[in-house]
């Protein structure tokens, strides 16, 4: 059962909502339940912090309180549930929502004003939920989970191809397919936490080993699936042309 | 020759008519203010007096190289210029001593001007020494008092000099200065006379030379600072000026609305008359959608730029606007809580952020002419920036659509760029910056067709 936060200091949209809610989760049949809904944000952190489960929340961006706006009530949220499902509810074109999603991840948002528009982007918010949480539970991906900044990202383990030292110390850069991005760290920790996918080629680099493609020898170069390359050491290579041999 | 009291102030004539005419010219350049004609020459009379008896005595008893005299000749100089100035300039007496003291300084150093050209005094013992040392005075007083005046008009110090004349209560000192010019200069001159001391050094002429220097550097760098500031106001006026016209662009759009919304409601009216409720709760729903689309997203976009509270960061995404806004490509800005400052030095913050949006311009407008669209879904805007700071520091996230994945491994190699050789130093240099600061990081993803760049500038040595 996956629980459903619901912040609005308007009783009458929040009523609304939970209306809507109920009556979609009866016909769908999604395994959720509403579990708070309050216009007060300390109420919804503290039945959190008793549940301490994954959740979805649908928070007022306004909230007419001193402590906490929808933004810094994210960001409470996100401390207890950090993979958690936050929905924005907003009037009309008050919202900078690409920074909720990409400060908080944010999921999307609904507007209210037209009761319309507000029951089918509170349907569509749980069909992306529902499809999301049955794809992760189909698939066992590892993550490799890293702090960017005041951020946690989350990178599938089989999408990094090399993790490399930066010039400055404690800096590590990291290659994925889709993105690459720096952030402190060592190397050597690296090594031992993702210790039997991931190979020391080098001093300098730790490589993927699911993403070799090929060896270049003359160059003494990895080369990885899209193309990207790093060097290898003498060293490492023995341990490079078995684990590739298999 | 031999020289009799009577001789010597008739010869002095010329010589004080020279100097009231050089004060004249000298006054004129000064302040650009006109004497009346018949008090100006009636004037000459008491001021001739003044001057020509007590000079012809110290003349007959040889008193011109004493300091005491020249103190006093110059004393009655400026008492003498004092009250011409007041009689026909009609001007107030502090206007009239200050100005007197002044032009008599000025005065003094024109007169001297002419011992450039000298290699030894005159003979004034035999007639043909004391016709060439008067001609010369006169000729030189006036030549040089002419162009010490034309210097001063060229320069326009008239304003200024008649301004810090006008301020009744500042300034109080520096006319108690103005008003001993004269005799500090005489001083000056005499301390500096004759006092070949310490291998030839002259503490004087040294400590004139530094007040010289201090005053000349005092000044360029004040005026360099001045310049500075006109920059920024300039920078700030043509903000002023763009927001300006973004607003008359949202008026604009508010009366094309107005107009079409009279129109509307009079039809809805009649249907609301009957009854027909559904197609009065459409109405409703496309009257507000409409107007956000056509208002509310202008307001927004100008609240957003208003929360950039860098001024350099602000100047630039306002010409950044301006040129997508020429490119034709749509540029979205959010800014939900004011930027006020980064742990980054202004100059490199705007190099950054400049390099992020010019890469993220460029990759949209090859976007748009390869004719495909954003994804489904996708928001339509071509480049969004978000700034967002808050307790952990800023961060900067610049993105827009690409045709196909970069080489994400090769975007940072020096000089390659997606778009062509010789184009892609600025991630290159961005890269320099990032790998300066000590708590700066970068990240950069393809999803979706969409290429971000984050640029996070953490507070404090600890921001990781």
């Amino acid at each position: 059962m996956i629980p459903i936060y619901l912040c609005d200091d308007a009783p009458g949209i929040r009523r609304e909502i939970r209306r809507e809610l109920e009556k979609e989760i009866l016909i769908s049949g999604y395994d959720m339940e509403i579990v708070c809904d309050s216009g007060n944000p300390r109420e919804i952190l503290k039945t959190l912090g008793e549940k301490r489960q994954r959740g979805i929340y649908f928070l007022d961006v306004d909230l007419k309180e001193a402590q906490y706006t929808g933004f810094t009530l994210g960001q409470e949220i996100r401390k207890t549930d950090p993979r958690g499902f936050l929905i924005y509810v907003t009037a009309y074109g008050e919202l900078a929502f690409d920074t909720f999603r990409y400060k908080l991840e944010a999921l999307d948002y609904i507007v209210k004003g037209n009761r319309q528009e507000m029951y089918q982007g509170i349907r569509r918010c749980l069909e992306v939920i529902e499809e999301r949480l049955r794809r992760e539970h189909g698939e066992e991906r590892p993550y490799f989970t890293v702090k960017f900044m005041d951020t946690l990202r989350h990178i599938p383990l089989d999408e990094i191809l090399f993790f490399e030292t930066g010039e400055k110390s404690h800096r590590i850069i990291l290659h994925g397919i889709r993105e690459t991005m720096d952030f402190t760290g060592s190397i050597r920790e690296l090594e031992k936490e993702l210790a039997g996918r991931f190979v020391r080629v080098h001093r300098a680099y730790l490589a993927n080993a699911d993403l070799v493609k090929s060896l270049d020898m003359r160059q003494k170069k990895v080369v990885f699936v899209n193309g990207e390359t790093c060097l290898f050491s003498r060293k490492a290579k023995k341990e490079l042309l078995e684990l590739l041999g298999d | 020759m031999e020289y009799t009291l009577w001789n010597v102030i008739l010869l002095n004539i010329p010589l004080v008519l020279a100097e009231y005419v050089c004060c004249m010219i000298l006054t004129r350049g000064l302040t650009k203010c006109r004497p009346q004609g018949k008090a100006a020459v009636l004037m000459l009379l008491p001021y001739s007096l003044l001057l020509i008896l007590p000079s012809s005595v110290f003349y007959l008893h040889d008193l011109f190289g004493e300091v005491s005299a020249l103190l006093a000749l110059s004393l009655l100089e400026t008492a003498g210029w004092t009250v011409t100035l007041r009689a026909a300039w009609k001007k107030s007496w502090q206007w009239s001593l200050i100005t007197g003291a002044m032009v008599v300084f000025l005065y003094g150093i024109t007169d001297e001007m002419g011992g450039f050209f000298l290699t030894r005094n005159f003979d004034l013992k035999n007639p043909a020494g004391l016709a060439a040392y008067m001609g010369s005075s006169i000729l030189g007083i006036l030549f040089f008092g002419s162009l010490v005046a034309m210097l001063l008009a060229k320069c326009r110090l008239s304003e200024a000099y008649n301004g810090f004349l006008e301020q009744e209560t500042s300034f109080r000192g520096w006319k108690a200065v103005i008003i001993l010019l004269p005799y500090l200069k005489i001083l000056c001159v005499e301390a500096v006379n004759e006092r070949l001391i310490l291998n030839n050094s002259n503490p004087m002429i040294s400590l004139l030379f530094l007040l010289l220097v201090l005053g000349v550097l005092n000044y360029a760098l004040q005026s360099d600072a001045q310049k500075k500031q006109l920059g920024q106001q300039q920078v700030s006026l043509e903000q002023q000026k763009l927001y300006i016209r973004n607003l008359e662009s949202v008026q604009q759009d508010v009366r094309i609305f107005r107009h079409d919304f009279k129109n509307r409601m009079a039809g809805i009216r009649l249907r609301a008359d009957e009854g027909d409720l559904e197609a009065v709760q459409e109405f409703l729903a496309e009257v507000t959608g409409d107007f956000e689309k056509k208002v509310g997203e202008k307001i927004f976009q100008a609240s957003q730029m208003g929360n950039i509270q860098i001024m350099e960061l602000k100047g630039l995404l306002a010409v950044k606007t301006m040129e997508m806004q020429k490119r034709k490509i749509s540029f979205y800005l959010e800014a939900a809580v004011p930027v006020t400052s980064a742990d980054l030095s202004a100059a490199d913050l705007c190099r950054a952020v400049g390099i992020l949006l010019d890469n993220a311009m460029e990759a949209a407008e090859e976007f748009r002419l390869c004719g495909k669209h954003p994804e489904e879904g996708e928001d339509h805007s071509a480049v969004k920036a978000i700034f967002c700071q808050d307790a952990s520091g800023l961060s900067v996230i610049v993105s827009n659509p690409v045709r196909e994945e970069a080489d994400l491994s090769r975007i940072w190699e020096e000089g390659y760029s997606t778009r062509g050789a010789g184009r892609g130093t600025g991630l290159t240099s961005l890269r320099r910056i990032v790998e300066a600061g000590s708590n700066i990081s970068l990240r950069t993803s393809w999803d979706h067709g969409i290429f971000t760049q984050e640029l996070q500038i953490g507070t404090g040595v600890n921001g990781k």
